[in-house]
């Protein structure tokens, strides 16, 4: 009886020693992934002259708050973010029906060919941007669209995002059959069954896919700079650039971090509000049938 | 129930696409470049001489910049009966954004261009001739006697002008006059490459105050070095000043090898091995410039428009030239900047009426301007009274400044020379005599 609750108290023991251990190395590990923020956050509250400072001051005293009214102020960052709501908002909007659709359409129709155009699909994400870049710059010319913030949202409708495609397919394939096929029999149009059977099944990968789109227009660099020619349709990242400076105009940094932070937070806040369906979407398997 | 809201928000999808595709999207009007990026995208006929035409200028101009240009176009705007220039400035990533856009048979009227990419552009046709137009011209900054005989190089090509030059800005040397004074070194006519290492070396300080080679020199405790290098100033400055070259006259060669560059490579490596030089990555961390401004390095080259002698405020700061080669030659790099026209434009005389005006207000504005009759000491203290004291020395500089030798493929050439001859030279410890035997026949190769 005594062994047996020394070895029980030992384990008890052991199992802390662990968790201790399992906390340090996560606290250290989560310190490290975070000194870059808190880089960001300390040169946002510094001024220009301080940042450099040797040694580096962590804590910036005095905190200069004013520069968060100041670099906003520098430019027109409230036209500027306007500006990235709406190409996120139609963006991401656009992104999640036309690939919903052609994911299901790869995942529960057989036509000759799938597998090929499935393969070709895939592969397109072999080629770098740069290869594409001006091809599609001049296809946007001919249509004479460029400066506006057609080129940005309307190649959202072309299903545009192989891997978002590939994701969402495996989802539908793991849906079972015979929804579909109970839905038939009640005689549901496609539609109907589509977005009141089958949409309902994935909401999760549609969930994650909407964050990962949210991302990707809210940060886009390149496509705004090629795109976009007049500052009152520029957007957050591209404004964000003003404070590199120029000729003879030495960066700002203390107000570059300020805007890189108000990029940041958007992405940080829909992450951690959507965090369970965005687990949920990356981890999930399907149902079973 | 369920249907009514699917289907507004289905109609809201498609309001909202709609006004993507038809409007500006913030309310703005389309302007007359508004139906596409072209040139010509304009929504007035040139041929109504009644009507002002908008051209589209591009620049890499920073927000302070771009604030001050902006004052300059609305006074030429106000008084131009031809055009209206709308200036679309971004230092983000500015020559991705210009060659797609110029590739992609679009992008704006007129543009800044760096030399490099002036000659290649001049070489491919990109910008539009202007040498025609020039010699037609009566205004100011039209008359080609007046400009710099190196100030055209990179945007010449077989005799044709493709773009008018709009800064001219040689490296100079920055000074810490309060430690020079302290550390007893005057600068004066005899200075030299010799004579630039011994204050280097009494500028090296350490905590204790004592100066590099003195007995007990700590060199663990630095507190200010004498000089500052990272690549910058360019290693091709010392060549000249030793009377060497890197690219030969006729493009045929690239002349590394020869003693007199030798000269000038060992120097840049004997300023690093010698101390008075940061280590590189000390640099990275306290900042390039900012180590000078901080008072942590004593003596920065930097060029004629960086104007630390106003913006360094913690002890006097003077101009002074670089120092001559070891045979008294001078010899200094001159950083030059253009504005060319797209050879698309619909609008090519508003373009270029918009690009010599815009030139001649420039040349006001910035230190230096590539021509003679604005550039005399005494006209720009006149325009820039603040730094009077800079001026003599920034004039004299001009005169002996030269640009480097760009043709159409010299970021082939410069990619090599950078990457596998001075970036071990600067970071890791690469000896200039096992190097450039190496590295010369591919710098010939691209010469080819």
């Amino acid at each position: 009886m005594g062994s047996s609750v020394a070895v029980i108290q030992s384990k008890s023991r052991k199992e802390k020693m662990m968790d201790f251990i399992v906390y340090i190395v996560l606290i250290t590990v989560s310190a490290i992934v975070l000194i870059p923020l808190f880089w960001m956050i300390s040169t946002a509250l510094k001024s220009n002259a301080d940042i450099y400072a040797w040694p580096p001051e962590w804590i910036p005293k005095p905190a200069h708050w004013e520069n968060f009214r100041n670099a906003w102020n520098a430019m027109p960052f409230s036209t500027f973010l306007l500006n990235s709501l709406f190409i996120v908002v139609l963006g991401v909007t656009a992104e999640v029906i036309s690939e919903t659709v052609v994911a299901y359409g790869f995942a529960r129709y057989s036509f000759p060919g799938k597998n090929l155009i499935f393969i070709i699909l895939l592969s397109t994400m072999m080629l770098p941007s740069h290869v594409t870049l001006i091809p599609t710059y001049i296809i946007w010319n001919r249509l004479g669209l460029l400066g506006e913030f057609d080129p940005l949202v309307l190649r959202a409708w072309t299903a545009w995002g192989p891997f978002y495609i590939f994701l969402m397919r495996q989802f539908f394939m793991g849906v079972p059959k015979e929804l579909d096929d109970a839905a038939d029999i009640d005689g549901a149009p496609l539609v109907q069954k589509f977005v009141k059977i089958m949409l309902p099944q994935i909401r999760p990968i549609i969930v994650a896919i909407a964050i990962f789109a949210f991302r990707g227009y809210f940060n886009e660099f390149q496509g705004p700079l090629i795109y976009l020619s007049d500052k009152s349709k520029y957007t957050m990242t591209l404004g964000m650039y003003f404070f590199m400076g120029g000729v003879n105009e030495p960066p700002k940094w203390n107000y570059l971090m300020v805007i890189a932070l108000v990029i940041t937070l958007p992405s940080l806040i829909l992450y951690f509000s959507a965090q369970k369906y965005f687990i949920e979407g990356i981890t999930f398997s399907g149902l079973k049938s | 129930m369920k249907r009514i809201s699917i289907l507004c928000t289905a109609l809201l999808i498609v309001a909202l696409l709609f006004t993507a595709c038809t409007t500006t999207g913030t309310g703005d009007v389309k302007g007359s470049t508004d139906t596409s990026n072209t040139p010509a995208a304009g929504n007035k006929d040139q041929g109504k001489s009644s009507e002002k035409v908008e051209i589209k200028l591009s620049t890499w101009a920073g927000s302070e910049e771009a604030a001050e240009l902006q004052a300059i176009i609305d006074r030429l705007n106000a008084s131009s009966d031809t055009y209206i220039i709308t200036q679309d400035s971004n230092p983000a990533d500015y020559e991705t954004r210009l060659t797609t856009q110029l590739s992609g048979s679009a992008g704006p009227d007129l543009f800044w261009v760096s030399a490099a990419r002036g000659a290649q552009f001049a070489a491919r046709g990109v910008m539009l001739d202007i040498t025609d137009r020039l010699s037609k011209s009566d205004k100011p900054a039209a008359n080609l006697d007046d400009y710099y005989e190196s100030a055209f190089g990179p945007f010449k090509v077989d005799g044709k002008i493709y773009a008018l030059p709009w800064i001219m800005q040689p490296v100079v040397l920055y000074v810490n006059q309060d430690a020079l004074d302290k550390a007893g070194i005057v600068i004066d006519e005899n200075w030299n490459w010799d004579r630039f290492m011994e204050a280097a070396k009494k500028l090296t300080v350490d905590k204790n105050g004592k100066s590099l080679g003195e007995s007990g020199f700590d060199k663990n405790n630095i507190v200010q070095w004498g000089f500052t290098l990272n690549g910058w100033p360019p290693v091709q400055m010392f060549i000249w000043q030793a009377g060497g070259e890197v690219i030969a006259e006729d493009f045929s060669s690239s002349p590394i090898d020869t003693p007199e560059a030798m000269k000038g490579f060992k120097f840049y490596r004997e300023l690093i091995d010698s101390g008075v030089v940061p280590s590189q990555q000390t640099i990275r961390d306290r900042g390039f410039d900012q180590m000078f401004r901080d008072g942590q390095v004593a003596m920065f080259m930097g060029g004629a428009a960086d104007s630390l002698d106003t913006r360094v405020e913690n002890f006097k700061c003077v101009v002074r030239e670089v120092p001559a080669g070891p045979n008294g030659t001078k010899a200094t790099f001159v950083d030059l900047l253009g504005m060319g026209i797209n050879a698309k434009t619909k609008y090519p005389d508003a373009a270029f009426e918009a690009l010599v005006d815009l030139a001649e207000e420039i040349h006001k504005w910035k230190v230096m301007p590539p021509r003679k009759s604005i550039g005399s000491t005494e006209n720009m203290i006149s325009l820039h009274p603040e730094r009077k004291d800079a001026f003599p020395a920034i004039v004299n500089s001009l005169s002996y400044s030269k640009p480097y030798r760009f043709y159409q493929d010299y970021p082939d050439w410069d990619t090599i020379f950078w990457n596998q001859l001075m970036d071990p030279i600067i970071n890791s410890d690469g000896n200039p005599e096992e190097l450039v035997p190496k590295v010369k026949p591919l710098l010939d190769e691209t010469l080819k």
